[in-house]
């Protein structure tokens, strides 16, 4: 039977484009025949059928689809030699998709097809993500050529237990339910996307976001939060990768991008390299102690959490709360497990405090439009001190500093929110306490105290008004450490808030 | 020609609108909510109306464009938890034809798009930003009977149940893509809403307890009337033909 791969198909229509220019190809899928022979009474093979369906979601990843070409190797004999055609197609070719399995790792041709790719993508000096493995059946790590151990990977297969083969999701025809065929498969298409877009020197799509606030592409890139989502043991290979999806959903940039070489010197120095740069540091824990690192006696999850706890990051660990300590067989990883800052939560309940730590969520909508200028003051007063208002108004306008005052509305909400969003915008606040009642001021005062924390800033300044009638003045009763009293009991005095105005024009905020 | 003015004890339908009377005002708030926070709750006791006043009542006044800052040109994703919450979403939206004829009703486009679903909170927004709305146009995913999911995640799946609610809440806190969550619920349910991250929150802002389907409020005169008016047409119609 033949074990070859590679050739081509073309996607249907006429106006078939490549995606990314100067190539002749967009993608290259590499894979040994034996994996693609139809079991009795199917039409179609595995690999026929993932890659139409892998066509289908990359070209909604891209949103055309007559402008991406992806080979294989339906149309050419089976005995076919590696034919020039191929190599050209190699050449041409801007990813390459290998569907990794037993056979595969068997086949020469495929061996010499690889080999050949690799010395193109040196020859180009390209780097490793424009390769991704489609591990469609179990392979042992060992067994793996090192030129794939490391590259970003993609699991159609899953234990069925001790003693048993494994499932091999998709297989023989992909059932709508199998999830795991179906969301293996819309990651790749992900990242292939996201590679071609790359790769055609535009910027990369990425989701909106609800705890990323839209910003200009370029800048959105350099502010992405950066989590380091720890590689795990295989049985929390599902786990991990479901969390790895809602993270880059929401715009974060995770590391490790693919697995480390396992000895322990470059295993370190690569995870030092990528665990620097992050902010969080996120572990999902078993009972497996996970691999050993060569030349070392630590596992690739105490070496994680050694370096992150040394590099003082913050760092949240998960365990599935079913699991019994008691039957932990390893004492060392018994006792990460026993750590204070392992949670033993839902999964779901974990994504949430991740996609919480990772993205502080944005404030709430703003309902009131704010001017803008270099100093803004909030003048507030209670209904019947109008008049104040528009006198000090008036001397602000006169020296060219903003003011912003709350809108007329009845609505409760509106009142609070737009107090709120004036608050948090403005750079000073004055509160007028003319013939309102000292209760108003001193509650105000309150709510300004409590939104304090919310601000990026302090206020520059923050005074009270306090204006004609100079009877019944009650003392507020309350006592702030930047607090400005300006006293005008007799009459509007605009001499009174010049010294206002001075602490307002101060780059240096409030103490 | 409708065949008489009364549906009876089901709910009344979207295209029923015709015969629905009465909560204009009700309706005028319910899109007063949808439009301020993008998520409506609609919540009342059992058989208060609740369902015929979202489908046959806020439904059709969307369409007629009363949502002006919106616009007039609405997909409605409507659903019910049911058993499987994240496939009767992926089946709605599809139903739907928000994402037009890029992506079709077989079972590989379902199967897909439920994958994206899955992948995160931000799954719909995702699904929206690979397969665009048209311009102008909003998609209201509107939860029938929210009040299955709790069942479900307490007897089937609580990771789904916790994924489908986290989905609904993510869709609405974005502002980049016009997606609104409508959903209509037993009152005496409200405290379970609690088990969920963000859906007390949610919910809080944008509750509209939905009053008894009074008399008094749906003023019975007016469907008999329209009835009347109907079957004189169709009289007159039958008449000259």
């Amino acid at each position: 039977m033949q074990e070859s791969s590679a050739g081509i198909v073309r996607l249907e229509g006429n106006y078939c484009m490549v995606y990314v220019p100067g190539y002749k190809n967009d993608v290259f899928v590499s894979y040994a025949h034996v994996d693609n022979i139809p079991l009795s009474g199917i039409s179609r093979g595995w690999v026929e059928t993932f890659i139409d369906n892998l066509s289908t979601k990359l070209a909604q990843k891209i949103g055309r689809t007559d402008l991406f070409k992806l080979w294989d190797d339906r149309l050419l004999a089976q005995n076919a030699p590696l034919t020039p055609e191929i190599l050209e197609a190699l050449k041409g070719s801007a990813t390459l998709v290998l569907v990794l399995s037993p056979g595969y790792l068997k086949s020469p041709w495929c061996q010499r097809e690889k080999n050949a790719f690799y010395d193109l993508l040196r020859s180009k000096n390209r780097g490793s993500n424009s390769v991704f493995v489609v591990h469609r059946d179990r392979v042992e790590h060992e067994s793996c050529p090192e030129e794939i151990r490391d590259l970003l990977g993609f699991r159609f297969w899953e234990e069925r237990g001790k003693g048993k083969e494994p499932r091999i999701a998709g297989e023989p025809v992909p059932q709508p339910t199998d999830s795991l065929y179906w969301d293996e498969l819309s990651d790749l298409a992900g990242k292939l996307s996201q590679s071609l877009e790359q790769r055609r020197g535009s910027a990369p799509t990425e989701p909106s976001s609800a705890f990323m606030p839209p910003r200009d592409p370029t800048e959105a890139r350099a502010k992405r939060p950066q989590v380091f989502l720890a590689e795990v043991s295989d049985d929390l290979y599902k786990a991990r990768k479901k969390l790895l999806g809602a993270l880059e959903q929401a715009g974060a940039e995770v590391f490790p991008k693919a697995p480390y070489p396992l000895t322990a010197v470059e295993y370190e120095q690569a995870l030092g390299r990528d665990l620097g740069g992050c902010s969080l540091f996120v572990q999902l824990l078993s009972d497996l102690p996970g691999r050993e690192l060569h030349g070392s006696t630590k596992t690739i999850v105490t070496a994680q959490l050694e370096l992150a706890k040394s590099l003082n990051k913050a760092i949240l660990q998960w365990r599935d709360r079913e699991l019994d300590l008691n039957e932990v067989e390893e004492d060392s990883q018994r006792q990460i497990l026993e750590g204070p800052s392992v949670m033993a939560i839902s999964l779901e309940e974990l994504q949430y405090e991740v996609l919480q730590k990772a993205f502080p969520k944005p404030a709430r909508e703003s309902h009131a439009s704010l001017p803008t200028g270099d100093a803004l003051v909030f003048v507030h007063s209670d209904a019947i001190d109008q008049a104040l208002v528009k006198e000090i108004c008036v001397v602000l306008d006169r020296e060219q500093i903003g003011w912003v005052v709350p809108s007329e509305t009845e609505s409760p909400e509106r009142v609070r929110h737009e107090f709120e969003d004036l608050l948090l915008g403005c750079d000073a606040l004055m509160l007028i306490y003319g013939q309102s009642p000292g209760g108003w001021v001193r509650q105000q005062l309150m709510n300004c105290r409590k939104l304090q924390h919310k601000r990026e800033t302090p206020l520059r300044a923050l005074a009270v008004f306090e204006g004609p009638p100079p009877a019944n003045k009650s003392e507020l009763g309350i006592s702030l450490p930047s607090l400005r009293k300006l006293v005008c009991h007799q009459g509007f005095d605009a001499s009174r808030i010049a010294e206002f105005i001075n602490e307002v024009r101060s780059t240096s905020p409030a103490a | 020609m409708m065949p008489h003015p009364y549906p009876g004890l089901r709910p009344f339908k979207r295209e029923e609108s015709d015969i629905f009377f009465g909560r204009e005002q009700h309706v005028d708030q319910l899109l007063e909510t949808l439009c301020r926070h993008r998520f409506l709750a609609v919540v009342g006791t059992s058989g208060c109306g609740k369902s015929s006043l979202v489908k046959a009542g806020m439904l059709p006044a969307l369409d007629a464009g009363f949502l002006a800052q919106a616009g007039a040109h609405w997909y409605v994703a409507d659903l019910r938890p049911g058993h499987q919450p994240m496939w009767a979403l992926a089946n709605s939206l599809l139903v739907s034809q928000a994402f037009g004829a890029t992506r079709g009703t077989e079972p590989e486009s379902l199967a897909l798009l439920h994958a994206t679903l899955r992948r995160g909170p931000l799954g719909l927004v995702e699904a929206l930003c690979e397969t665009p709305l048209p311009e102008r146009a909003n998609l209201l995913v509107l939860v029938d009977q929210f009040e299955e999911i709790f069942r479900y995640r307490r007897d089937i799946d609580s990771q789904e149940a916790d994924a489908f609610v986290a989905l609904l809440v993510a869709s609405v806190m974005q502002r980049e893509i016009n997606v609104y969550i409508a959903l209509t619920m037993r009152s005496d349910f409200l405290g379970d809403c609690a088990v969920f991250f963000d859906l007390p929150e949610t919910i809080n802002e944008s509750q509209f307890l939905a009053p008894l389907s009074r008399a008094t409020s749906v003023r019975p005169r007016s469907p008999n009337r329209r009835a009347s008016l109907a079957a004189t047409s169709s009289l007159a119609w039958s008449t000259r033909c």
